[in-house]
């Protein structure tokens, strides 16, 4: 359907419509106002809950010890310059890890070949661009040098967590950050993926990384 | 007289399956998980209060929000298309996949797409259609509808499940939910990573930005809108918001109610196609806004409905579908909500006697976060429902025979003797399930408790009549 008459359709429905609470007034933006808290030690604790385990040592150690445990030696990550820990990347390749590409080629028939090289992807490294205390949520985009897949497919997702970007929540976040259209794509991850369908048993790792590790950065 | 028999015929065969057992515990399940902390963050009442406002607002308003988000999204580089009915909404979408003929569809859950029976059509088309949420991929395997909006086999056990798998995707026997678990990820993962289009619903659009967001808590939304290099996201055409801190709000609201989380999982934040130097993601966005009834939804007395956010809540808390399970309702939307949506959205005589299947409890009310007086709606749909085609023309004569009988003595004990008789061959405390003539009306959708061998007033001659 045309879209002014779709719209024009619209319109009509709902002015012949019964809707409660005409003129039904925009609340606003201004939040419940609430306690200060330890944003840092809230975020932990939420984290925690969701099982996703946290660290306060160097982001080198952390990977080094992921990749020796699940006995891989390949991972996906975001280009260096997007990742808040100077030389990672560079340390890791001297340790003998190899990074898996993240970029798609240039021809558009490529990409599945080229996607279906993460088949067994185990371990993938990106950056939080904001966390919240509330739900233990890291939040992740896409963008120049920032894979969506490198912080999806693979099944345990390192992310790195500078202190300073820790909200109250993700209303506290969405009232003050720039239009999120800015970039194609962010998402809010609480936790490792998991569902209940099956008899409401919780399992993790249905599609998603089955475990999630943040890395603390002062 | 045919249509309460229709969902009373369902809910009677339903329930002698093991579905609405495992519909009970999974529902009572949910609502133990549904907690809204006090010490929480997000304080509810006034959170509830924020949500509905938001969703009232942007109703009153749609026609406005829906341009804005269909400017915001051709901003970002994506396409809108309207489609006014399920018809014109397959063919639209099928014209964006069909380009070339046997493509790989992946799809993330989206109940719009099942109101459509978009994947039947696609079928048709020559392509390929994987469900990817492991509850609609399960359903999809079995040949099955899913039975809750939350949660789709609610109705199958894990050995049901187990022994679909062995039999379907040809693996030895498991009922471990784990190990069921791992099967589905490695079968799925290459359809993920091999798809030429990704097809979401949208949890919420946000209008001011053309973005449209998804919740999940397996991390199949995200995948279908990240791998495939089209993303096609469906959206009923109410499913908006006016701003990103509104659908904020909205996703807090939502997870908290279906699940009991502070948030899902994964919410999924998409607005437009890949940009200049994004490493991967769709090179193409396409929105399909959908109305399918929904207008007429909204300028009925009904609108309000509209303002739903699909949580699920008022499905669990409901007696109603904790006993007959939601495929009795024979619709997408099942419980408190669908009684409502599903005689406005499809035709209106097909689900006629839904409205009817509650006992206006108010426990959907008192549960929907954005408190949508549900009881109130379902007397709306039945008066419309009574005016078309009473199911209740019963009533009148039967009340008629009543009067009469209640006036002759003669007749009264007649009658009453003739149903001691049927009652002692019945048993006392038994249930009369179908009764005769006037009382017919009656147990169409109730039972009727057979009489006392005993009348009250032969009972009172034998042992208080002396004194």
């Amino acid at each position: 359907m045309e879209r002014s008459r779709f719209l024009r359709r619209v319109e009509e429905a709902v002015s012949a419509g019964t809707l409660p609470g005409l003129p039904a007034p925009h609340p606003g933006t201004a939040l419940p106002d609430l306690a200060e808290v330890d944003l840092t030690a809230h975020f932990i604790e939420a984290f925690r809950l969701l099982d996703g385990v946290v660290h306060h040592r160097s982001p080198l150690e952390v990977v080094s010890e992921i990749m020796e445990e699940r006995g891989t030696e390949e991972f996906l990550a975001w280009d260096q310059e997007h990742l808040p820990a100077d030389g990672l990347l560079a340390a890791l390749a001297e340790s003998g890890y190899r990074r898996a590409s993240s970029c798609l080629p240039p021809d558009p028939e490529g990409r599945v070949p080229h996607q279906m090289g993460y088949m067994d992807a185990v371990v993938g490294i990106s950056a939080a661009v904001a966390a919240f205390a509330e739900s233990g949520s890291v939040v992740v985009s896409s963008g120049r040098g920032r894979s969506r897949l490198a912080s999806v497919i693979p099944a345990v997702h390192v992310v790195l967590v500078p202190t300073e970007r820790i909200f109250r929540s993700l209303s506290h976040w969405a009232a003050q950050t720039e239009s999120p259209d800015r970039l194609a794509n962010l998402v809010v991850v609480s936790g490792p993926s998991r569902t209940g369908d099956i008899e409401l048993t919780l399992t993790k790792g249905v599609h998603g990384p089955g475990e999630i590790h943040a890395v603390l950065l002062q | 007289m045919s249509q309460p028999v229709t969902f009373r015929r369902r809910a009677v065969g339903e329930m002698s399956t093991s579905k609405p057992a495992a519909v009970g515990r999974a529902a009572r399940r949910f609502m133990g998980k549904r907690q809204w902390a006090v010490d929480d963050f997000t304080p509810m009442e006034e959170t509830r209060d924020r949500a509905r406002m938001i969703r009232l607002h942007t109703l009153a308003n749609l026609h406005t929000y829906l341009d804005q988000f269909a400017e915001s999204v051709e901003r970002n580089g994506g396409r809108v298309l309207w489609a006014a009915d399920a018809a014109e909404a397959n063919r639209l979408i099928a014209e964006v996949v069909g380009r070339k003929q046997g493509s790989l569809v992946i799809k993330s859950k989206s109940m719009v797409t099942e109101e459509l029976e978009l994947n039947a059509h696609l079928q048709g088309e020559g392509h390929t259609v994987v469900e990817t949420d492991l509850g609609e991929f399960i359903v999809q395997l079995a040949e099955d509808h899913p039975s809750h909006i939350i949660a789709p086999v609610m109705h199958l056990t894990r050995y049901d499940i187990g022994d679909l798998f062995h039999r379907r995707l040809e693996i030895p026997y498991t009922d471990d939910p784990e190990q069921l678990n791992a099967v589905a990820r490695r079968h799925l993962r290459r359809f993920f990573l091999s798809a030429d289009v990704g097809i979401s619903g949208v949890n919420t659009g946000v209008a001011e930005t053309g973005s449209i967001i998804t919740v999940t808590n397996e991390g199949n939304g995200w995948l279908t809108t990240a791998a495939p290099r089209t993303h096609i996201a469906v959206m009923g055409m109410e499913r908006l918001v006016p701003t990103f801190a509104d659908a904020a709000t909205i996703v807090e609201v939502l997870a908290r109610s279906a699940t009991g989380q502070r948030l899902s999982v994964y919410t999924n934040v998409v607005s437009g196609p890949r940009r200049p130097g994004d490493p991967d993601g769709p090179d193409d966005f396409v929105v399909v806004i959908v109305d399918n009834g929904r207008s007429r939804v909204m300028a009925s007395d009904s609108s309000e409905i509209l303002a739903c956010i699909r949580c699920g809540a008022c499905l669990n808390v409901c007696p109603v579908f904790r006993e007959v399970g939601g495929h009795t309702y024979d619709h997408v939307y099942q419980g408190p909500v669908g009684a409502v949506l599903a005689p406005g959205l499809a035709d209106f005589a097909d689900h006629v006697d839904l409205p009817f299947a509650s006992s206006l409890c108010g426990a959907c009310r008192e549960v929907c976060p954005v408190r949508i007086d549900i009881p109130k709606l379902l007397v709306n749909q039945r008066v419309h429902a009574t005016r078309e085609n009473d199911p209740f023309r019963w009533m009148g004569p039967g009340l008629a025979f009543y009067a009469q009988a209640a006036k002759r003595p003669a007749v009264w004990k007649t009658v009453l003797s003739a149903a001691r008789m049927a009652g002692r061959l019945k048993g006392e405390g038994k249930w009369f399930h179908r009764l005769p003539f006037h009382a017919k009306g009656w147990t169409q959708s109730r039972d009727f408790p057979a009489p006392a061998k005993q009348s009250f007033r032969q009972w009172w001659k034998e042992n208080r009549g002396g004194t």
